[in-house]
């Protein structure tokens, strides 16, 4: 398992090299444009952690996102504090609600576990629109403008960037295989000592992080949250399929899902304002008949890319 | 016996509904021996297997492992003190390689010698050539000796085996009976479910006689053969008569 780590330490410095050159010369509309993208690659990224690994589908993954956006603005309008300060109080939060959240809903099973999670980033954002003395109801909070776009854009894209190298450090460890075993045969695993609930309560927070402090991210960048923005079911659907498409439980599957959904949506948004939600829709049903197993796993199973836990 | 087993099971019992599944099941396993779990389909054996690896609790009784009892425990709390298993309907990771598969069970060495100790046992079962080949693709046989070797893996003190030769060629299964007569000079203790009886009558010390979820016999083969009662649960009253 000890091979060369050179390979992977040349590809995020490029990745590096490549945000930070982005954001000095981007256009003002690329920098909104590329802020989508690494905003969709973090989510996927951070979904893929726990759902692609273990099998556990969270259909409310968008809470930690909601979570680290209301957390990141409330700390900096209420409490004062500089973005870097609500950012990492964003991530905390998010952890800590996804040590609640799972060591309830990951004893569930399959469908149940989705739906649990549903109802859980449902009840966060109803509990944000009624808990107006806190959170302003449903007419949000708006923020001072604490970081630059092209500031946001560098903060995600590099916690985009941490996430893969995350999932990359998880696919190579003995904690991966227990996911992995997990999501094959949980019965299995824990006969053979893995201690399930504890191993998925772990991916769970690991996962939550980034989605916690994209929600800061994007606060940062639009100055503005209310909780139809901050909790929108879509965003969870999205995360699921990006990395459906790319192939779950790999370390790049989700990355390469969220740049060809990111760079289709922007192209669909552009083209057909009206049915867009229905050429998303259409490109579900093709995944699932066409690609259940996500475009990695094929190329891999096809011997075109290398089988390894790397990719 | 003087010294007290590596396992023991004592006053056990388990209903699903209205079936007594386990009744008053108590037995006994020797430190580093080989006991053969025998009974008629639906006899409670496999169900006793699934209480003692903690997949389920008992209703009612106590299970000692190594002076500990586990009776209740989880799964994975059980593997960890040295009781693993394989299943009657194989659990192998499909989405895995073998050698993956190895490693999940592994003890918690260094990853270059748990590595070394995986594709050793995977070569003892014949399985190196495709130890990095995914588990789904394997024959039905290939999976039986993956999992087999998987439970050597963590190095066990005890392990329960479900019909493990079940599928496997018969030229593989000589090997994984002279790798269970090995591992128990080693020092690992085995309960086996078996129904080949010629197999059974070999290569364990003691059986275990299970009939609707009572202990109807126990002792060594020779005295098991003998038993009347065993005699008629597995062959009915007109094999019994044929014997005479």
């Amino acid at each position: 398992m000890k091979e060369s780590l050179l390979p992977a330490a040349l590809a995020v410095l490029a990745g590096l090299a490549a945000l930070l050159a982005y954001a000095a010369l981007a256009s003002p509309y690329l920098i909104a444009a590329g802020f989508t993208i690494v905003l969709f690659v973090t989510l996927s990224a951070s979904w893929n952690l726990v759902s692609g690994y273990t099998g556990y589908v969270s259909f409310g993954h968008v809470v930690f996102f909601g979570i680290g956006a209301y957390t990141a603005s409330l700390l900096a309008v209420k409490g004062g504090l500089g973005w870097p300060a609500a950012t990492l109080g964003a991530a905390s939060a998010a952890a800590v609600l996804a040590l609640v959240l799972g060591s309830i809903t990951l004893r569930l099973k399959g469908a149940y576990f989705a739906i649990a999670m549903l109802g859980a980033s449902e009840a966060v954002r109803v509990a944000a629109s009624t808990w107006e003395s806190l959170t302003g109801g449903g007419s949000g909070i708006t923020l001072p403008n604490l970081l630059s776009p092209r500031g946001a854009f560098l903060l995600l894209g590099i916690t985009a960037l941490g996430t893969i190298v995350l999932t990359y450090a998880v696919a190579q460890s003995r904690f991966g295989l227990h996911l992995l075993a997990i999501r094959e045969d949980e019965t299995g695993a824990e006969a053979m000592g893995v201690a399930a609930t504890r191993a998925k309560t772990a991916a769970f927070v690991l996962s939550a992080v980034p989605a916690g402090i994209a929600g800061a991210a994007n606060a940062w960048h639009i100055n503005y949250i209310d909780p139809e923005s901050t909790f929108p079911i879509l965003l969870t659907i999205q995360m699921i399929v990006m990395t459906m498409l790319g192939g779950g439980g790999t370390v790049l599957g989700p990355v390469v899902g969220a740049l060809l959904l990111g760079l289709a949506g922007e192209f669909l948004w552009a083209r057909f304002p009206f049915i867009h939600l229905g050429l998303y829709g259409l490109l579900i049903v093709g995944i699932v008949i066409f690609i259940p197993e996500g475009l990695l796993p094929r190329l891999m199973a096809r011997g075109i890319l290398p089988r390894t836990r790397r990719l | 016996m003087t010294e007290p087993g590596i396992l023991q099971v004592r006053h056990v019992f388990k209903a699903f509904g209205g079936l007594q599944a386990l009744s008053d099941v108590s037995f006994s396993v020797p430190r580093r021996g080989i006991v053969g779990l025998i009974g008629p389909n639906g006899s409670g054996k496999t169900t006793l297997f699934n209480a003692v690896s903690g997949l389920f609790p008992p209703d009612r009784g106590e299970i000692v492992l190594d002076g500990r009892p586990i009776a209740g425990r989880p799964a994975w709390t059980v593997a960890r003190r040295g009781l693993v298993r394989t299943f009657q309907v194989i659990r192998v990771f499909g989405q895995m390689t073998a050698l993956e598969n190895m490693l999940v069970a592994a003890p918690g060495l260094d990853a270059r010698a748990e590595k070394e100790r995986a594709l050793a046992l995977l070569d003892r079962v014949g399985l190196s050539r495709h130890a990095r080949e995914y588990a789904a693709d394997f024959s039905y046989g290939m999976t039986k000796l993956l999992e087999f070797a998987r439970v050597l893996m963590p190095g066990p003190s005890l392990v329960l085996l479900d019909e493990p030769a079940a599928g496997v060629n018969p030229r593989m299964r000589e090997t994984l009976w002279s790798i269970v007569r090995e591992s128990r000079e080693a020092g690992t203790t085995f309960v086996i479910i078996e129904h080949d009886m010629n197999v059974m009558m070999t290569l364990c010390e003691r059986l275990t006689v299970l009939n609707y979820g009572e202990v109807i016999a126990e002792g060594p083969p020779e005295e098991v053969r003998r038993n009347k009662d065993v005699v008629e649960a597995y062959f009915g009253k007109t094999a019994e008569r044929a014997e005479r």
